[in-house]
């Protein structure tokens, strides 16, 4: 169960990050958030 | 209200809990789990770069992932040996058209590549041409354009150069002396810096002792971390692909054929009377400073320098413009234009590469759109043209195609 509970998480984790990473192409190619966060 | 309160907060205090039983196995089940979401994305951005047979919209990515991209397209063609290589700017990427000029060329034994973009800076063009090298690509076709902003590029570069060099920007070396590894090195090392500064910047031809930037944080983090990543520098691809096609990048990636007539009159000469200034840079005050300047410091003259020094088969195409317009309504010359074109003429040709000139053709004059763009009509007169002075220049040539067989 705690493998499990942690693969649920990790796989979360890994959703949110990747949704990240992959939305400032999405939203458009003239914005970019991660400019905005430095 | 007041009740709600104590059960929120014991189900946050449970959540909290939970959350906080948190220990290395679920971080490094997120790295498996993003490590395979990179893998799927990235092979199937390498899919969909493979099925392409013009270029994307690489002008409207984000510049500091470019270099990297480019190389992705080079090895989603698996450019090589076999492979003659098309790099240019908005007349050969097909600004505005569905078929560009270079969708049109064919060699037997051959696939033709065309890698390329809007305001291509040669920097970036340089990197790339010694990645195809690398590859075995052997057949490159450059299009120039004959409008140097000659005395900022040179300034720049050797501003550039003296900075990691610990020179004084006078005593900058050129081409004439360089060996093409240090140009390469510094094509490398200049890109990212004029990427970010057009990035930044709202025009796209800045004054370089103004708007370069020094080292920061983010361009660190962009460049050397994010940019690496395949799954971050892939997210324009990414939108494409997915089916989401919200970006502008998408957007401007699939073409239609929106150049079929040229401006009206009155409104090219509005143009021109707007960008005075910016065509005003092009006006070749010196013409004996204008050759060293070109020879030593240009990018044609850098990327022939590349090409040569590795034996490669490259011609130099010099695409069309107004010219007749231009004298008309700018600063500019026709003789100007000429002389431009004539320079770069002899540049390539002293290092054994052929010059294909169409600046003063006046069947692609007719079809000009703007200064720098033809219609769809004029890209397919330029490809059949093209095609029938490749055959007269030996393009590729004979022994190299005996050679790859």
């Amino acid at each position: 169960m705690k493998i499990l509970r942690a693969a649920i998480v990790g796989l979360l984790l890994a959703i949110v990050i990747a949704g990240l990473a992959l939305a400032p192409g999405v939203i458009s190619s003239r914005v970019d958030f991660v400019y905005a966060l430095f | 209200m007041p009740v709600a309160a104590p059960v929120l907060y014991a189900a946050s205090a449970r959540v909290a809990a939970w959350i906080g039983s948190f220990t290395l196995l679920p971080c490094l089940f997120a790295v498996g789990f993003l490590w395979m979401f990179t893998a799927i994305v990235a092979a199937r951005t390498t899919d969909y770069y493979r099925a392409m047979d013009t270029p994307p919209s690489f002008r409207h990515m984000d510049p500091m992932d470019l270099q990297r991209v480019l190389v992705d397209y080079l090895e989603a063609h698996d450019a090589g040996p076999d492979t003659v290589l098309v790099l240019g700017d908005c007349v050969a990427f097909g600004h505005g058209v569905t078929t560009p000029f270079p969708s049109m060329l064919s060699f037997p034994g051959y696939r033709v590549l065309n890698v390329s973009m809007q305001s291509f800076r040669y920097d970036l063009m340089l990197v790339v041409i010694q990645e195809a090298l690398n590859r075995g690509v052997k057949h490159v076709i450059v299009q120039l354009h004959p409008f140097e902003d000659y005395r900022a590029e040179a300034a720049q570069w050797r501003h550039l150069r003296a900075q990691r060099t610990s020179q004084q920007d006078d005593d900058v070396a050129g081409v004439d002396v360089l060996p093409a590894t240090e140009l390469v090195a510094d094509a490398r090392a200049n890109w990212p810096v004029i990427a970010l500064a057009i990035k930044e910047g709202t025009d796209r031809f800045y004054d370089y002792s103004e708007h370069l930037p020094t080292g920061t944080l983010s361009s660190w983090l962009r460049y050397r971390v994010l940019s690496a990543w395949p799954l971050y520098r892939n997210r324009f691809a990414f939108d494409d692909w997915s089916g989401l096609k919200l970006s502008y990048y998408t957007e401007r990636t699939h073409r239609q054929d929106s150049y079929v007539a040229t401006l009206p009159d009155s409104q090219q000469q509005q143009i021109f009377a707007d960008q005075a200034p910016f065509f005003a840079r092009f006006a070749i005050a010196d013409r004996d400073a204008y050759v060293d300047s070109m020879t030593r410091y240009s990018g044609p003259a850098r990327a022939a320098a590349v090409l040569q020094s590795a034996g490669a088969d490259a011609l130099f195409v010099m695409a069309p413009t107004f010219v007749d317009k231009i004298d008309a309504h700018t600063a500019l010359h026709s003789d100007d234009l000429a002389f431009a074109s004539d320079t770069m003429r002899r540049i390539v040709t002293a290092r054994g590469f052929a010059y294909i000139d169409y600046l003063r053709d006046p069947e692609l004059d007719a079809e000009m759109v703007h200064f720098d763009n033809l219609t769809a009509k004029g890209q397919q007169l330029l490809g059949r043209k093209l095609a029938l002075d490749l055959v007269r220049a030996s393009f590729p040539r004979a022994a190299e195609i005996s050679s790859t067989r």
